[in-house]
């Protein structure tokens, strides 16, 4: 198994937890706009790591990188908007790359 | 008849007209083999275990769901509908991911392919040979996927990603609440008073945020803990069954040439090695699970299975696009308010 797939997971996993975190701390109204996109995420996020542990999976030295700059953007953004507009990206990416 | 379908018809065999020693020889296989069809069942349970546990919510108490429901729901401004009643009660509950349930149905039915025919030989049903060599398959490719899960666990350990959250969240609060404070005392000290709050509790509230970190700390190593216990638990097991099932596979290879004193030692001793890997020297597991790996991948006894499972792998990474794909940053409509 290759150590970029490692490192994207790892990468993928902090993503998470970041937007777990924001989702968390946000007010209950925000939640409710959050919550279908984060569902998709945390979805995609198990999807991709079950097609790495059957090695089905190559990741490439980019595909860690685009996750350590949606990581950037998700600590950067300011509101719900920038947080879905992140997650939305997230998610897309993920779909388009690996499932 | 093919190696890969020895073990069960041996077995077969012997339940119907083998003779004395045969019998012995069969049955001190069938041992072996109705172990590793135990471990692989629990292999099985850890691996759905650990999927659950990394999106699973922590625990709240009745009261706790209670109050949270009574927060959000009161000082929400959102339209009420069901979605929304049900978010306030459970905000936390993790998504079914669909693959994921695909994939434990699958190596159950495995299992259950394999285990069929140990109900048919303790019923006395007979059993065909095709059944046979089903039965053997499914025990060889089960070998297989335990060993390269074992293997790919190891390399990527399970996170408890909700519960991790969780602490954070707590701490992040508490240090704010902690920087506010000490900004206050500075003041006070400089006699500035802001509050009716006397020294003397100011200083007290300072001592409980810093105790309240210091149990945030034990609830963070607690996680880590957590993490690496499922960790360990589901590479041992998975190690363990596919221990276990490469053993019983080679040994019935090597069915005929073995005679019962051999097979009587050989048996026991496999059996005890595969109950050593508890997780408890998790670094004796983890090299056998990568070692396990490159034996089956180079063993002719175990390669066919293992490339058909690689390649079946690798034609689904082929098919997907190889390099960077552009972020859309476009909102799609929310479809809760």
């Amino acid at each position: 198994m290759s150590d970029s797939n490692h490192l994207f997971l790892q990468q993928a996993s902090d993503l998470m937890n970041d937007l777990n975190v924001r989702y968390m701390e946000a007010e209950f109204d925000d939640q409710v706009q959050l919550k279908d996109q984060l569902d998709r995420a945390m979805s995609d996020f198990s999807r991709a790591k079950l097609a790495i542990l059957k090695n089905s999976i190559i990741c490439t030295s980019d595909d860690v990188k685009q996750m350590q700059q949606l990581r950037q953007r998700l600590s950067n953004a300011p509101d719900v908007q920038k947080i879905l507009a992140t997650v939305v990206s997230f998610v897309s990416f993920v779909r388009l790359r690996f499932l | 008849m093919q190696n890969s379908n020895k073990i069960i018809w041996v077995i077969f065999a012997a339940s119907l007209s083998l003779g004395g020693c045969s019998v012995e020889k069969a049955r001190a296989l069938q041992g072996a083999a109705v172990q590793f069809k135990t471990e692989s069942l629990a292999a099985i349970d850890a691996i759905d275990q650990m999927r659950q546990r990394e999106l699973e919510a922590p625990p709240r108490s009745q009261s706790e769901i209670r109050q949270g429901f009574i927060s959000r729901l009161l000082n929400s401004k959102v339209d009420l509908n069901s979605a929304v009643v049900d978010l306030a009660i459970d905000p936390f509950k993790p998504p079914n991911v669909a693959e994921w349930d695909d994939f434990i149905v699958d190596l159950r039915s495995q299992y259950d392919g394999f285990a069929s025919i140990f109900d048919k030989l303790d019923s006395g049903t007979l059993i065909s040979q095709a059944e046979a060599k089903q039965s053997a398959e499914y025990a060889r490719t089960l070998t297989v996927q335990m060993a390269l899960l074992a293997d790919a666990i190891a390399k990527n350990p399970p996170v408890l990603g909700q519960y991790r959250s969780r602490t954070i969240v707590k701490l992040k609060k508490l240090r704010q609440d902690y920087q506010t404070l000490l900004t206050r005392l500075k003041a006070r000290e400089a006699g500035i008073s802001d509050g009716n709050e006397t020294l003397q509790q100011m200083n007290q509230r300072k001592s409980d945020l810093e105790n309240q970190a210091g149990e945030l700390m034990n609830e963070w190593q607690q996680i880590k803990q957590e993490e690496q216990k499922l960790l360990e638990t589901t590479v041992a097991q998975c190690t363990k069954a596919a221990t276990i099932g490469k053993e019983v596979v080679e040994v019935a290879n090597h069915y005929d040439d073995l005679e019962i004193g051999q097979l009587n030692a050989l048996i026991p001793r496999i059996l005890t090695t595969a109950a050593a890997f508890t997780g408890r020297d998790y670094s004796m597991v983890k090299v056998k699970a990568t070692n396990l790996v490159s034996q089956i991948q180079s063993d002719p006894l175990w390669s066919g299975v293992t490339k058909t499972l690689l390649d079946r792998a690798n034609t689904a990474a082929a098919s997907r696009a190889p390099s960077q794909v552009s972020l859309p940053v476009s909102l799609p409509p929310t479809s809760r308010n």
